[in-house]
């Protein structure tokens, strides 16, 4: 498994039903879904012990940058 | 060398699929290293998280609350700083950059504004090619 292969999950994986949801990403697979940044990245801890782990907000389809 | 990274495509409301340029960053606070995807925002002034985030890193947010404009809507935001890393197998740079915490709801993901980060690289956005290249400025490819 290569360092960036949680990168590679996100960069192909369609998120469409995940809009608005932050997405924490493990050993290449999506551990947790949720509202709230923090509650999903602690979440994936509990399930992805000591791995490496990315998240990820996926944008609303109207998301309006600032 | 320069590190780079793919656009990441994601179809909007409208049904057109859109590339955005998300990169994988390092971001810590008073907490450890926590990997997220970033917006690249040449746009932004400065970088924005949302609080939930914040809380994660356990950044600081003891400073005075402000509002900060955008095109988005006047929001509550925090100034405060944070670590950030880029890397890639071959090469790694961290330093601190300044951001504002939004403190009102919002669906932003976090963005990676220009105050800090910006003059640190050269940065091509590769739409196109659908690539990415952060190129870190030296001294050697400073022009004057």
């Amino acid at each position: 498994m290569s360092e960036d292969s949680n990168y590679e999950v996100f960069i192909k994986t369609d998120f469409g039903k995940y809009k608005g949801k932050w997405v924490a990403i493990c050993e290449e697979s999506i551990v947790s879904v949720g509202e709230n940044a923090k509650e999903t990245y602690k979440d994936a801890e509990k399930k992805c012990p000591n791995k490496k782990i990315l998240i990820a907000k996926v944008p609303e389809e109207q998301t309006m940058i600032y | 060398m320069a590190i780079s990274f793919k656009y990441k495509k994601i179809k909007r409301g409208d049904g057109i699929e859109r590339k955005l340029p998300y990169i994988p960053v390092y971001i810590k606070g008073e907490a450890s290293w926590i990997q997220v995807m970033a917006l690249l925002d040449s746009g932004a002034d400065v970088s924005v998280i949302s609080l939930d985030l914040a809380e994660l890193l356990n950044l600081d947010l003891s400073g005075k609350e402000e509002f900060s404009k955008g095109i988005g809507g006047k929001v509550r935001v925090k100034n405060s700083k944070m670590l950030i890393e880029v890397k890639n197998v071959h090469e790694s740079y961290s330093f601190e950059i300044p951001v504002q915490v939004i403190l009102d709801k919002t669906d932003s993901p976090p963005i990676i504004g220009r105050d800090g980060f910006f003059d640190k690289f050269i940065i091509e956005l590769d739409h196109s090619g659908e690539r990415i290249r952060l190129k870190r400025i030296t001294v050697h490819n400073i022009t004057s």
